[in-house]
């Protein structure tokens, strides 16, 4: 096993050289330079033009500029943006990235569950009325264009209900005296959201694994979890944290819905795909023989084996969260990592450009690497020791 | 099953209404004054902001509103009125200071300007906002420096008392250079950005470490200053308390001139006698309590919190997309504005080739394109043609003399003017275009177009905007394409990416003919810099390779004169021979249309080139509504 994390960890090493080196080139490739925009006033001397490309060092070769660029890479120095001279580029990409994560995160998230719990239900139901509609109400979704639905919805819910606020992912009006950043209200999320979803992980696994499940257990995993949500919350509110959340809570609900409404038909499908294919399987008919409830039988027998090409699926859009969804960020005005992205490419902005391309591909690339692990973990039959696992 | 689904119903619930009471509630209130901008500013640093991160957000939120200069041109008319002097600079006379000969000018100054931390405006601040960037050399700070503080023009600034500067020049400078130039120069507190400068000039790279700075908290003499920026979200600026401009009161009147009067400090000032009607009066706010840039990543989402109510104006330099026009039009409390811009879209050919360097060619090609049916049947109004490199809406630099090829002609007429213009510079056909001028009919294309020397015009290649970076250019160059062919003219309409184009136009310089437009300043001195034969290099502006030492020495003429009058006359001649010679066939630009909230805000003013975002919105003098 040993072996083959390093061997893995190589090749990730490797692929990540090929990667940068490929993603920087191609930017290099583009015609003109940032100081173009100097173009735009005749009344700039070509001196300050001079001085610019000096000063970005754009008057050194592309090779040159290509190895002082891999050097500062692997020492943790990304440059400094061009377009927004002299922040640097890591200041940037962390300042958009609570963003995209949470926004991202949560979409993803949600939209797996929603797609693993239809999935197992539909496989299970094949050929139903419930087996035809989910299908019919997720392909449409899938298929939509995607603009046009958030526009929709912004519409229908924002502009129209006055349900959702409209646009923005904070409300001005209520941030304008904030005592916090909005960066450390995202922080606060990422960090309390993580310790309330492992608690109540813990509780429910606590109380309902295995054959424990009963009416009593069942009371007491939701009171707990109930208690959870209840300090964090009461936490929050006494931080004066709580209403900062709930804004930016309140203003995920339409790009989260639109994403999740969007994504949940392609994990719903490979669920009842794979579910369909398990269910056929010796183990999951003799559970069935055995006389286990068709819930258990559904759940832990067919549904655990059947997830394993979704949960592949989960890791790398996980990962791929990192680098946002420009069609999203824009039609929400949730300025994230894919509008840095976009934005720095038209800019010819190379090293915020490269630097948000490989920030993005340093987090495939260990997803990658978790998801082979996480194989492993989840199905008794993958070893990656050389020889194959105990069956039976 | 119907649990889950009711749980996801019962939590869906939940969500909006909890969500619907939170986002209700902070729509429109009060005095302040709320705008939507599409990107955030780069930097609160002002020598950040005007140099190569300069953005047109950076003035829109900051810049114009926290600085004062000495002089500036006042809205709409765009006079040239003293802002912190006390009156026009004393004229320009050359005077010899040690072994040197300068050139030389006195500024007074107003008494009555303030910090935001209630000190005076002095003629420290002055000398030091001019030396500062001088010691840092403007080169080096980059983006708008050069052009502001010329260090080819401006040697220094000296103090003469508390409230006096003089004005030290390497030459006599030119219009553009003084009045449209270094006299425009944004002032800062010498107090608060000395220190700054100095730890700065202490640094490795002394430029990075000037623009590093944060400067939240700087003094500031224009009618706000900084409050909070919460980066992709909004900007927003707080009254400044100590702006001595609240009250002021600027009047035009009919025969031109504009005065200036202050009650509340005493200040008065008149550019000449005023005469005939008043034609506007504004007076100096701000009114609103604060102003808020909300900044949205798509116009759909500014037009639609436009007419929820949520912002009052639409602050975008590129005015709003066409196809919201009829859907404001129905809302109500929402007004539509249109103006001209200062600017235009063109087309050139590389001058340097043959037969492109023909003047008739080039002629020949201008009478052949129906601007008018363009705009009017294919755009359907949504441009407008025009013809000279000054626009009409610049009207005081407008020469309405210029000749408009082609214009009022009806196809088949062009068609004839056309093979008239290239048979009298010895151009032939092989099957020669003929017309039906009667029944407006071109009843045979041109084919084989045989140019003076004799051999046969080769194919060459028209770079124009993909439709999706410019449909409007887009549409014109098959236009245009569609047309040349007809007469025999063998060209090749290519949708080209614009960093290609710009590249191949200023950087290479191989290109036969290309489709670009540009944005202005007041002053017209973009007709040197854009014909002039120094500006044919590699990089200069002059990619299409215009020469005529002519045109050469009267646009020297023109930047350096300094009297008024006489720099207009240069301009119109310049105008006319650009005109006759077509170095570039100016084709069309569009209108900017704006859209603010009736019952929010009421503007001094709506009328004016380049629209309300030209005056950044008008922050000062608008008057909130109850």
């Amino acid at each position: 096993m040993r072996r083959y994390l390093l061997n893995r960890l190589g090749q990730v090493v490797l692929t990540l050289i090929i990667y940068i080196t490929l993603v920087y080139f191609l930017l290099q490739a583009m015609p003109g330079d940032i100081t173009q925009m100097y173009l735009a006033n005749p009344r700039i001397p070509q001196a300050a033009r001079e001085e610019l490309q000096k000063q970005l060092g754009l008057d050194q070769g592309v090779v040159m500029q290509y190895l002082n660029y891999l050097k500062n890479f692997f020492s943790g120095e990304l440059g400094v943006s061009f377009s927004h001279y002299p922040r640097p580029v890591w200041d940037i990409l962390m300042e958009r990235l609570p963003r995209t994560f949470v926004l991202f995160l949560t979409a993803h998230v949600l939209s797996f569950y929603l797609g693993y719990l239809l999935g197992r239900i539909i496989a299970w139901r094949r050929g139903k009325v419930v087996d035809y509609a989910a299908t019919v109400v997720g392909i449409t979704f899938w298929t939509a264009f995607y603009p046009l639905l958030s526009l929709v919805l912004i519409w229908v819910f924002a502009y129209t209900l006055k349900l959702l606020p409209l646009n923005q992912f904070i409300e001005p009006r209520l941030w304008q005296g904030a005592p916090f950043p909005t960066n450390t209200v995202f922080g606060y999320m990422v960090y309390g959201g993580g310790a309330v979803a492992v608690g109540l992980f813990l509780v429910f696994y606590a109380f309902l694994r295995g054959l424990k499940r009963s009416r009593r257990n069942t009371a007491r995993a939701w009171l707990s979890a109930f208690a959870i949500i209840a300090v964090a919350l009461a936490v929050a509110w006494r931080t004066g944290l709580l209403v900062y959340i709930w804004d930016i809570a309140s203003h995920m609900i339409l790009p989260v819905c639109t994403l999740t409404l969007i994504s949940f038909a392609g994990t719903m499908l490979l669920m009842r795909d794979s579910m369909l294919e398990t269910v056929q399987e010796d183990y999951v008919m003799a559970a069935r023989a055995k006389g286990l409830p068709d819930t258990i039988v559904r759940d832990r027998y067919a549904a655990r084996t059947a997830m394993l090409p979704t949960v592949t699926s989960l890791v790398l859009s996980l990962a791929s969260s990192m680098s946002g969804g420009l069609v999203t960020e824009t039609m929400f005005s949730w300025p994230g990592l894919g509008q840095i992205l976009f934005h720095s490419a038209l800019a010819n902005d190379y090293p915020l450009a490269t630097g948000a391309l490989a920030f993005t591909g340093v987090f495939l690339l260990i997803a990658h690497f978790v998801a082979d692990i996480l194989y492993a973990v989840l199905d008794p039959r993958i070893t990656y020791a050389g020889q194959p696992a105990v069956e039976g | 099953m119907r649990r889950f689904w009711k749980g996801i119903l019962a939590g869906l619930l939940f969500v909006f209404l909890v969500a619907g009471v939170a986002s209700t509630g902070f729509a429109g209130q009060g005095k302040l004054y709320e705008m939507a901008i599409f990107a955030d500013p780069t930097t609160i640093n002002l020598y950040s902001s005007l140099g190569p991160s300069a953005t047109v957000y950076n003035s829109f939120v900051s810049n114009s509103q926290y600085y004062t200069s000495l002089y500036g041109n006042a809205p709409p008319t765009w006079a040239f009125v003293p802002s912190a002097a006390a009156d026009m600079p004393s004229p320009l006379k050359e005077e010899k200071i040690g072994d040197k000969t300068y050139c030389t000018s006195i500024v007074k100054m107003r008494k009555d300007i303030k910090w935001s931390d209630n000190t005076p405006l002095t003629a420290d601040d002055v000398v030091f906002s001019y030396n500062a960037v001088l010691e840092m050399d403007p080169n080096k700070l980059g983006g708008n420096w050069p052009s502001i503080v010329d260090p080819t023009v401006l040697e220094r600034v000296e103090k003469v008392d508390d409230y006096t500067v003089k004005f030290i020049l390497k030459e006599m400078p030119g219009l553009s250079q003084w009045q449209y130039g270094v006299l425009l120069n944004y002032i800062v507190n010498k107090k608060y950005w000395e220190p700054i400068f100095e730890n700065a000039k202490k640094a490795a790279d002394p430029v990075k470490e000037l623009f590093a700075h944060e400067p939240e908290k700087q003094p500031t003499a224009g009618p706000w200053k900084f409050g909070h920026w919460e980066k992709g979200a909004f900007w927003q600026n707080v009254p400044n308390p100590a702006y001595s401009g609240k009250g002021e009161v600027t009047t035009f009147y009919e025969n031109g001139v504009v005065t200036i009067e202050n009650p509340k400090t005493g200040f008065k000032w008149q550019s000449g006698k005023p005469e005939g009607k008043v034609q506007l009066k504004i007076t100096d706010g701000p009114d609103a309590t604060g102003t808020l840039y909300r900044i949205f990543q798509n116009q759909s989402a500014a037009v639609l919190s436009l007419t929820g109510g949520q912002v009052d104006f639409v602050l975008n330099s590129l005015g709003l997309q066409r196809g919201f026009q009829e859907q404001l039009k129905k809302a109500p409390n929402v007004a539509l504005i249109e103006n001209s811009v200062n600017g235009f879209r063109f087309m050139s050919f590389n001058l340097r080739k043959y037969p492109f360097n023909i003047k008739e060619f080039r002629q020949a090609v201008s009478v052949l394109i129906d601007r008018e049916y363009i705009c009017q049947k294919v755009l359907q109004g949504i441009a407008f043609p025009q013809y000279s490199v000054v626009p009409p809406g610049n009207a005081f630099w407008f020469n309405e003399k210029v000749p408009q090829w082609g214009k009022g002609l009806t196809r088949s007429q062009k068609v004839a003017e056309a093979v008239k213009l290239l048979k009298k510079a010895g151009f032939k056909w092989e099957v020669e275009p003929e017309v039906d001028l009667e029944k407006d009919k071109v009843l045979k294309r041109g084919k084989g177009l045989i140019m003076p020397d004799g051999k046969k015009m080769p194919e060459f290649e028209f770079m124009i905007m993909t439709a999706g970076y410019d449909p409007l250019r887009y549409t014109f160059g098959l236009n245009i394409a569609a047309w040349l062919k007809e007469v025999g003219i063998p060209i090749e309409a290519v949708p080209t990416e614009f960093n290609v184009v710009s590249s191949r136009v200023f950087d290479e310089q191989n290109f036969d003919a290309f489709m670009m437009g540009w944005s202005l300043s007041l002053y017209p001195d973009h007709m040197k810099w854009f014909f002039h034969s120094e500006q044919a290099e590699p990089g200069g502006f002059n990619p299409q390779g215009y020469n005529n030492p002519g045109f050469d020495k009267l646009a020297d003429d023109f930047v350096k004169e300094a009297d008024l009058e006489k720099a207009r006359e240069k301009a119109f001649k310049l105008q006319e021979i650009l005109a006759d010679e077509l170095p570039y066939i100016v084709l069309f630009d569009t209108p900017l249309i704006e859209a603010y909230k009736t019952d929010r805000v009421q503007y001094p003013y709506t009328k004016v080139l380049s629209g309300l975002q030209y005056v950044g919105g008008l922050t000062s003098t608008v008057k909130m509504l109850d």
